[in-house]
């Protein structure tokens, strides 16, 4: 990590050079300032695996260091922690309050991930007919970790003359180095996944400026943030394996596969550089008609720096909240939201076949197939989520009642969800109860239903009708093509509910220095909504936890949880060749 | 001083299940079998981990002390599948602190 252990090592330096003034001072008196340091060493050793049970350690041992130091003087505050045992294992924060005009906060975190290896051992299998699935690990002895440091930091500003503006400064930069499995698959000839070990070296890095104007009856807050993502590893290359015919292993499907072994080396795993530029308006009143009503808005857009595309959001949010009786109270949240890609128009790559058949043609001029497109997201969208709730107390034993309404309704731009359909519009009505009817006890209960227009499912997704007759050859006139097997599907698949019900209650006791704590939750949706859709799920959990304080200076806790589900859902095996 | 231990289980499974075919469809058509009676066994967890630590704190005087502490990590996979992730770690630690 460069850049963190440069600012560290800088903001360890200047702390120090700082700390004898407040120490010097705690001479006169001596309870404003107290700390201490630790300096020792570390060691361990390991059986075994140790990327499960030293996920996130490193074990290579070294010195171990901890300092903590707190002081309270005339001109303001400062605190300090830091532990360290390896460069990515560290924990640093800095705190500092300057006559309650300049307060500062930075943390600094560093830790290892270590992240195993697939084995690949399953990819190794062949048909009857001689089809075969095998994989190849490029980097039998490679170790995949990666190294997570974040530095954070904010200061806030808030002037003797103006009290009601506080200005914010903020810094986050994040860094993750190492390695991690990349797969990439070549096909027709065989199903060959190869493994190769993929150098992480990325950064992401948020500056931010903020302004806040409290008045007497609310604030004003609005902020931007600039964010750049950057990685530094170079993308992998891979020579896919030469596009052979999967049983008779001839060169007959060059034109069915955009890429293999003719076209040399080609780039894999790229990761995409990003900026990403947030404008953000909150706005807290305290009182609008009896209403407590904050507004906000929020502008967002992210750029790919290779590709030129950019992706915007626009979001607008209100809530306002205020009791109607004595023991009555209302609550409204609304927000609306569009999102907003480029479009950007696919070039497939398109060789020509080198022998057989379709010898100098390409797939789309033996089949009339042309695989071009424009992409238009899916996620361009107008969105208008409401929540509102209505409470009512009864009383600290009989408890309180609430009752909920939740809309969402989302329409995308270029994605059907039904034939003819892109709203999805869901209704959530619920009733919930939460008290203390005896000492010490807590009970909760709560029971929603929902009611969805249009869930999200695939239009044409399963199910092809198409029967593709005998034939000695794929290359047979008559022989089906996977466009056509694709054009004759007639099912809606969908793993989204039409209704559903959720019912949840839980417990929590304490008694003789002990607290017992249930739960259980209950849901169940389904979806037959669509042509040959047939989807349900049915889920429960229940958790329990025992906790105990025999002693103040001893505790325990025991604890069980348990989850069931069942899913439904239809396959379709397409019948093919015959 | 100070003791900690952790014991932790985790088990979870699919039930079996299989899908219906006619049989008239699998007597005409011989080389495609159905059979997913076998599928289930490729979901299986069985894992459980044990953190055993001890920490002790010795005053030399007001101010110095010297620290030190042992940390015993075990984790079992019981149901392994394609790698096997059982593993366990040993940590020590010793060190002399200043207080002010």
């Amino acid at each position: 990590m460069r850049t963190p252990k440069a600012f560290l090592t800088a903001t360890l330096i200047a702390v120090l050079l700082l700390l004898p003034a407040p120490l010097a001072a705690a001479g006169a008196d001596p309870t404003s300032t107290q700390g201490s340091v630790e300096v020792g060493v570390w060691d361990a050793s390991t059986d075994g695996s140790p990327d499960v049970v030293s996920e996130y350690e490193p074990d290579q041992g070294g010195a171990d260091l901890a300092v903590e130091v707190e002081t309270f003087q005339d001109w303001g505050h400062l605190f300090l922690t830091a532990h360290g045992r390896a460069a990515n294992d560290q924990a640093f924060e800095l705190g500092l309050d300057v006559g309650r005009s300049v307060r500062t906060h930075t943390t600094y975190t560093a830790l290892l991930h270590r992240l195993g290896r697939d084995p690949l051992t399953n990819l190794e299998a062949a048909t009857q007919h001689g089809r075969v699935v095998w994989h190849t690990d490029l980097s039998p002895e490679g170790r995949y970790e990666i190294d997570y440091g974040q530095l954070t930091h904010r200061t806030e500003l808030q002037f003797p003359g103006a009290p009601a503006l506080t200005l914010g400064l903020g810094y986050r930069l994040q860094e993750r180095e190492g390695f991690k499995q990349a797969l990439t698959v070549s096909h027709c000839d065989s199903c060959h996944v190869v493994s190769q070990s993929r150098p992480i070296d990325e950064s992401t890095e948020d500056a931010s400026l903020d302004a806040t104007w409290a008045f007497g009856g609310g604030q004003v807050k609005a902020s931007f943030l600039h964010r750049e993502l950057r990685d530094s590893a170079p993308a992998l290359t891979l020579v896919f394996d030469d596009a052979l015919q999967p049983e008779l292993r001839t060169p007959l499907f060059d034109n069915r596969l955009s890429f293999d072994s003719a076209q040399g080396p080609q780039e894999v795993h790229r990761r995409p550089e990003l900026t990403k530029d947030v404008i953000k308006l909150e706005v807290a009143l305290a009182d609008v008609a009896g209403f407590a009503v904050d507004l906000g808005g929020v502008w967002t857009s992210t750029e790919n720096e290779g590709t030129g595309l950019t992706s915007d959001y626009n979001g607008y949010l209100v809530s306002a909240t205020r009791k109607l009786k004595e023991s009555w109270q209302l609550r409204w949240r609304a927000r609306a939201y569009s999102i907003d890609n480029d479009d950007v128009f696919v070039d497939i790559a398109e060789p020509a076949g080198i022998a057989g058949p379709h010898l100098g043609r390409t797939y789309r001029q033996a089949y009339g197939f042309d695989p071009d497109y424009l992409r238009r997201s899916s996620l361009d969208r107008q969105v208008f989520e409401s929540k509102t709730d209505l409470s009512y107390r009864m009383g600290k034993k009989a408890g309180t009642f609430k009752l909920t309404w939740d809309l969402e309704s989302i329409d995308r731009d270029n994605y059907e969800v039904a034939p003819g359909e892109t709203r999805t519009t869901e209704n959530v009505l619920g009733l919930s109860w939460w008290g203390r009817p005896r000492k010490g006890m807590r009970l909760r209960a709560s029971l929603r239903h929902g009611e969805v227009d249009h869930p999200f499912a695939l239009v044409d997704g399963g199910f092809s009708t198409l029967v593709s007759p005998m034939v000695t050859s794929p290359f047979a006139p008559q022989a089906a093509q996977y466009f056509q097997f694709q054009d004759a599907r007639v099912a809606e698949t969908t793993a989204a509910p039409e209704t559903w019900d959720e019912l949840k209650a839980s417990l929590s006791q304490i008694f003789d220095g002990k607290t017992l704590s249930v739960s259980y939750r209950y849901w169940d949706g389904d979806n037959d909504d669509g042509d040959f859709t047939d989807w349900s799920r049915t889920q429960q959990s229940a958790t329990a936890s025992l906790w105990g304080m025999p002693a103040p200076r001893w505790q325990w806790n025991l604890a069980y949880t348990w989850q069931d589900t069942e899913l439904g859902f239809p396959i379709f095996i397409p019948i093919f060749d015959g | 001083m100070s003791f900690d231990f952790v014991w932790t289980a985790a088990e979870a499974a699919l039930d079996s299940f299989d899908f219906d075919v006619p049989a008239e469809f699998l007597a005409a058509n011989p080389n495609m079998a159905y059979d997913f009676t076998r599928t289930y066994l490729h979901s299986d967890l069985d894992v459980s981990r044990v953190e055993l630590g001890v920490s002790a704190s010795y005053s030399i005087n007001d101010r110095l002390a010297l620290t030190g502490g042992y940390r015993y990590l075990d984790y079992q996979d019981d149901a392994p599948y394609l790698g096997d992730d059982t593993g366990s770690a040993d940590y020590y630690r010793l060190g002399i602190a200043w207080s002010f």
